[in-house]
């Protein structure tokens, strides 16, 4: 039997991290993961901004709608709905091999090459001291770990108003990618009113992002394509496979796709690692040294849930509530869409009456345009001979707010195996999950703020939309950090209590999930684990 | 509706109010989108550059849609009865 060295599960942000570290240090990887493969990577698409595409290309429905008619939502918003058709592999196999009962949390999760990080919205903050702090990891380390996954990802920031929020003392990014003119209006009307809105306790600054604005290796600068919602031509937005890709040149380090690890076994010299063949549900055992559990907190938690043989106990759950707000922007109606634009992020609002950057509640600003009407308007009480009249106005100057609130543990959000027969793994995970009276208070109280910040800026709130727990797609805490072995934990240093070497490298071991997105942090964390799984 | 195609517009002002995700506002939905996604159409589904008094048409877009709004709710309420 062949026993690796380490063998990493998972191909998402933290696999990626950890793989690349490990390969680093020379030492025999092999990848484990399903590893569903879709369009958006593979030049299915063709080369070119989004309105030359939409007046040029007789295929365009196979990335717009899908061959299947697959990119029509239809029904109440929720988990998902803003994938696209080439991006929709994220989800495949999913409803099939992880299955989820729950009535109150939906929640996204991925088997496909690349993770969660096929959909990610690139958004790349450092934890503040307090949130480390509060997360359980050490901010030393960490301010480290950002700078180094900076430099292999590409990041660009700007220094601004928000940088103590967004950058802390990163300094190896590159410039922000130009904004486009309904976000240059917004940043106007900020630095106008910039007194009385920080005197409220709110910040604006750029989004960093995992974009790049300068070539990088064989990765081009981002060119305002305002593809970004359905393909990866160019390389200029990082995704974990661009990571796992070059890794595949090394000698050291092998990929193995088509398995769904289910659980582990600890023996004196070895860990036995157990997968179901997604294509034929055949059962295979690998074998390694060292594992590393990079699946993102469910999974890694049904893992060792099934491995310690404790699937009826419960482990926590952490998952940022969120709301999106669909705004209008009136100076921006009736302008001609425009041919180069950003499609992520652009503007980020950070709301800390307090000053001290503890329990913050952030919100990110996003244009509409390479989303197609028909995604909105079925959200308009019209007909659609009227609606589209209307919309085709009124939507340059859409803006689309999404604000995020931390989480911290409690015990009404929690989750555990069940026994299911129908399922291929044999359980599927039973998930509660409600907020508080007073959390949901607080949460509703900020939104409202953040609405009357945006209107001082003329930017005018049409609804609060709520998709439903487990929508923001950030997941953490489910073996939550602990210096002593105490039920299922992890240490600080990312091992799993009572094992010798199983590391987990997901955001598992998160004690809080600060409001600011995980992902950057995340993989700063799977370094880390990965560089303490190297020691011995 | 198949006797009234003119009908139509009405029941889908009706029915976006008193029952959205009905059969006949999906079809309409599907044929929306794929029209959308279709070269030849997309001119019609793209902001292009207006005069700062075209908000004066939409107002009265959005006018009218509303009374189709009122008159469909009525026809769905005579058909229903």
């Amino acid at each position: 039997m062949k026993i690796y060295e380490y063998i990493v599960v998972g191909s998402g942000c933290s696999a990626a991290m950890a793989a690349q570290t490990l390969v680093d240090a020379n030492r025999e990887v092999m990848m484990l993961d399903v590893g569903a493969t879709g369009a958006a990577g593979k030049g299915y698409i063709p080369d070119g901004d989004f309105l030359t595409l939409r007046k040029t290309d007789a295929q365009q429905h196979k990335y717009l709608i899908g061959d299947d008619l697959e990119g029509l939502a239809w029904g109440s918003i929720g988990k998902g709905a803003q994938l696209t058709p080439p991006r929709n592999y994220m989800t495949k196999f999913v409803d099939q091999f992880e299955g989820v009962k729950s009535s109150t949390f939906s929640p996204v999760e991925s088997l496909g090459y690349g993770g969660l990080g096929i959909g990610w919205g690139l958004q790349c903050w450092e934890y503040s001291d307090a949130d480390l702090k509060a997360v359980g990891l050490d901010a030393n380390k960490m301010r480290a770990a950002y700078k180094l996954v900076s430099s292999r990802i590409g990041v660009s920031a700007t220094k601004d108003d928000a940088s103590s929020y967004t950058l802390n003392n990163l300094n190896n990014f590159q410039p922000s990618a130009r904004m486009d003119e309904s976000h240059t209006r917004i940043y106007k009307a900020y630095l106008k009113h910039k007194e009385s809105i920080q005197k409220k306790g709110f910040f604006v600054g750029r989004t960093p992002l995992a974009l790049i604005t300068v070539d990088k290796d064989d990765r081009k600068a981002y060119k305002y394509k305002d593809m970004d919602f359905y393909s990866d031509n160019d390389k200029s937005a990082w995704r974990p496979w661009i990571t796992v890709d070059g890794l595949k040149v090394h000698q050291n380090f092998r990929y193995k796709d088509g398995y769904l690890v289910t659980r582990f076994v600890e023996k004196d010299d070895y860990t036995e690692v157990h997968a179901i063949a997604v294509a034929t549900k055949a059962k295979k055992v690998f074998y390694c040294q060292k594992l590393v559990l990079a699946t993102g907190a469910l999974s890694t938690g049904r893992i060792v849930l099934r491995s310690q043989g404790r699937g009826g106990e419960t482990l926590p759950l952490l998952c940022n509530p969120y709301t999106y707000i669909p705004c209008l922007q009136p100076s921006m109606f009736g302008k001609a869409a425009e041919k180069q634009k950003l499609g992520f992020a652009q503007l980020s609002f950070f709301q800390d009456k307090t000053l001290d950057d503890k329990d913050i509640s952030i919100a990110s600003t996003y244009s509409y345009q390479s989303l197609m009407l028909f995604r909105i308007i079925l959200q308009l009480p019209f007909n659609f001979v009227d609606a589209r009249l209307i919309m085709r106005y009124l939507m340059s100057g859409l803006v689309i707010l999404g604000v995020h609130h931390p989480d911290s543990i409690s015990p009404s959000k929690n989750l555990r195996l069940v026994e299911d027969a129908t399922s291929p793994t044999g359980d599927v995970l039973a998930i509660e999950y409600e907020l508080d009276s007073s959390t949901k208070k607080r949460n509703n109280k900020r939104e409202k703020e953040f609405v009357g910040i945006m209107r001082k800026m003329n930017i005018f709130a049409i609804k609060r939309i709520n998709p439903g727990y487990g929508s923001s797609i950030h997941y953490a805490g489910t073996l939550p950090f602990k210096d002593k072995a105490k039920g299922l934990s992890l240490d600080p240093s990312g091992r799993l209590h009572g094992t010798k070497s199983v590391f987990v490298a997901d955001s598992s071991g998160f004690k809080y999930l600060p409001a600011r997105g995980l992902t950057f942090s995340l993989m700063a964390n799977a370094h880390l684990v990965a560089k303490r799984a190297l020691r011995g | 509706m198949r006797n009234h195609p003119s009908t139509l517009r009405y029941v889908d002002s009706g029915l976006a109010i008193v029952d959205p995700e009905s059969e006949v506002r999906h079809r309409l939905y599907v044929m929306f989108a794929i029209l959308e996604s279709n070269a030849e159409y997309h001119d019609l589904f793209l902001t292009r550059k207006r005069p700062p008094l075209y908000v004066i048409v939409v107002a009265i877009v959005g006018l009218l849609a509303v009374v189709r709004s009122f008159v469909g709710v009525v026809i769905l309420k005579a058909v229903i009865r």
